[in-house]
């Protein structure tokens, strides 16, 4: 194999590229100089002490905030400074550190919000004649039924978003994720303060994810989950990325054991 | 059944078939997006002016006891449409302030903000629609086409009433029980996971704003062609409260709480106070509509957060098509 044909494949198994992404807040420098890549069909894992500036990348990639520079790349397009809205539209859904499911809506109703936008949902439709939107309102609900099935919780369809555990709202958050079909999906720590059955229970179901094709980047604390859901691990400290590798790599690099891992965290 | 009686009646009747198209339209904004809209009665002051600018003919005309920008003596129903129009149309300046940068909380008092600079805007142009005297001689729809009694003139406008809350019905039901419906609720809930799924927040809920105003405007339209007469002593930022207790007393999110707080509130409450024997100084009891009004919102917010009927819960069965409950 050829060193450019290499590059070339490198590249279009490349998903999401950050490149010298930084953000100040005032004068405080949370995230400078990040750098990494998110291959195409893997769990790549955002490590690194509290702190770290992990979850404002995962803001700056999403559009929640904007960065003082750098770029991200995804699919090749530039989607740096773009809004949430805009950025979700290329395929990148994030869930949140706080799970962040709509409350006053049933599951199924969160489920449906996930779908991709579609026509039916504008204001003309809903003035118009029922039947303009309801075979594809139909279609969207025997899709979140599937969604409940795969995830077992047929039983909770019909609940109040806000009448459930702290677990359940993160895997409706996922779930409602899935709904939007995401070519990349980011995780927000999708496991804290989620039981440890539960949170074995998600990272099967990420790892069947991932089977299927999909790609994440995936900030968590638990190391052990890391560990059996990530391969690579972007390492971060003090707002910029201190290595990258697979945790067997990582954890006999001495700077990362110094910055992070030696001290036992998570385990 | 005294004439008098039914003429009282009728124009009870007229009076909550204007409120519940304001109140549905309140729900459209409050209910189903979550705008803390403090300024919706401006919007509805807005249809107001606009019917009767439209309805006037020329100040010159009515000797200019009063003084006011346009007069262009249109037709029923185009005033009417005019005031749809005007009231939805403001809801796109009144969006980009309040809307675009703030949260919920300073919407609020920005809305609150617009509504008395509004108030002052019209008290202080007196050329605009003649200060704080407002306007007066208005033209009612089908004036002397029909020679009927005012007893009949009444039954005519109620029926003009019916065929204004279908409409505005229509718009707030298919809106409510749409897919577009549950994005607005899901705006309501959170903004940052509206917009982490590809839709833009800002947009929809100026979308709500819109819809609302315009059923707003309707309904102002409705009541200057009723009562021939508006001035800012009508819409004052009190008013919008009037509203919002209906709402949240009867329930918003649901047509029917729509209704409920708007026969309870602005026709139940207003009209038993009315009906109390006169004590204390001159305008005792109107001030004591307000505190009635005031106790039972702070009342439903404490105690029954979630109104008389409570928003529905939207039921999906396994396999199978989408039943309220």
């Amino acid at each position: 194999m050829t060193a450019e044909f290499r590059a070339v494949t490198q590249a279009s198994a490349t998903l999401l590229r950050v490149e010298g992404l930084a953000c100040h807040f005032g004068g405080v420098l949370a995230v400078q100089d990040a750098t990494f890549d998110v291959r195409r069909g893997t769990i790549t894992g955002l490590i690194g002490p509290n702190g770290a500036g992990k979850s404002t990348v995962i803001d700056l990639i999403s559009g929640r905030t904007r960065p003082t520079r750098g770029s991200v790349r995804f699919g090749g397009a530039d989607i740096v400074g773009q809004r949430p809205h805009e950025v979700a539209r290329h395929g990148i859904v994030r869930t949140f550190q706080q799970a962040n499911v709509f409350g006053g809506l049933t599951v199924l109703e969160n489920l449906l919000v996930g779908a991709p936008p579609w026509r039916g949902e504008s204001i003309a439709a809903a003035l118009g004649p029922k039947r303009t939107w309801s075979g594809r309102e139909t279609e969207l609900v025997e899709q979140a039924w599937d969604v409940l099935r795969r995830f077992g919780l047929e039983a909770i369809a019909n609940e109040y978003a806000k009448a459930l555990s702290g677990g359940q709202r993160r895997l409706v958050e996922l779930m409602r994720a899935l709904m939007a079909r995401p070519k990349l999906l980011l995780l927000d720590e999708p496991m804290a303060g989620v039981s440890p059955s539960l949170a074995l229970s998600i990272a099967d179901r990420l790892i069947e994810l991932r089977d299927e094709g999909m790609t994440m980047l995936m900030v968590e604390h638990e190391l052990r989950l890391v560990e059996k859901l990530c391969d690579p691990v972007v390492v971060m400290a003090r707002g910029t990325v201190l290595a990258e590798g697979s945790m067997a790599e990582l954890q006999s690099n001495q700077e990362v054991v110094d910055a992070y891992l030696g001290g036992g965290s998570g385990r | 059944m005294s004439g008098g009686l039914i003429f009282y009646l009728s124009g009870l009747a007229i009076l909550l078939g204007i409120n519940l198209i304001a109140i549905w339209g309140l729900d459209l904004q409050f209910g189903l997006a979550g705008i803390n809209n403090f300024a919706y009665i401006v919007f509805q002051a807005a249809g107001g002016y606009a019917a009767a600018l439209f309805a006037l003919k020329p100040a010159k005309a009515y000797g200019s006891f009063e003084t006011y920008i346009g007069g262009f003596n249109l037709p029923f129903p185009l005033p009417l449409i005019g005031a749809v129009a005007v009231g939805g149309l403001l809801a796109v300046p009144v969006g980009l302030i309040a809307l675009r940068r703030l949260r919920a909380d300073y919407q609020a008092m920005a809305m609150l903000v617009l509504s008395l600079i509004a108030t002052g805007l019209a008290e202080a142009q007196t050329g605009l629609v003649n200060g704080p005297a407002g306007l007066a001689l208005i033209p009612q729809p089908f004036a002397g086409v029909f020679p009927v009694s005012p007893l009949g003139y009444h039954w005519i406008f109620l029926g003009l009433t019916a065929v204004c809350c279908a409409f505005a019905w229509w718009v707030a039901r298919g809106i409510s029980r749409s897919p577009f419906g549950r994005l607005l609720r899901a705006v309501r809930e959170s903004e940052s996971a509206v917009s982490a799924l590809g839709r833009n927040p800002y947009a929809l809920r100026m979308t709500a704003l819109i819809a609302g105003g315009a059923l707003a405007g309707l309904s102002g339209g409705l009541l200057v062609e009723y009562v021939t007469a508006w001035g800012p002593s009508s819409w004052l930022y009190p008013e919008t409260f009037l509203f919002l207790t209906a709402l949240i007393v009867g329930g918003k999110g649901n047509l029917a709480g729509g209704a409920l707080g708007a026969l309870v509130v602005p026709i139940g409450i207003v009209e038993l106070t009315r009906r109390l024997p006169a004590f204390g100084y001159p305008g005792m009891i109107d001030s004591l509509d307000w505190v009635a009004i005031g106790a039972c919102l702070l009342a439903f917010l404490w105690f029954r957060p979630n109104g008389l009927i409570p928003e529905r819960k939207r039921v999906f069965r396994n396999g199978s098509r989408r039943d309220d409950r």
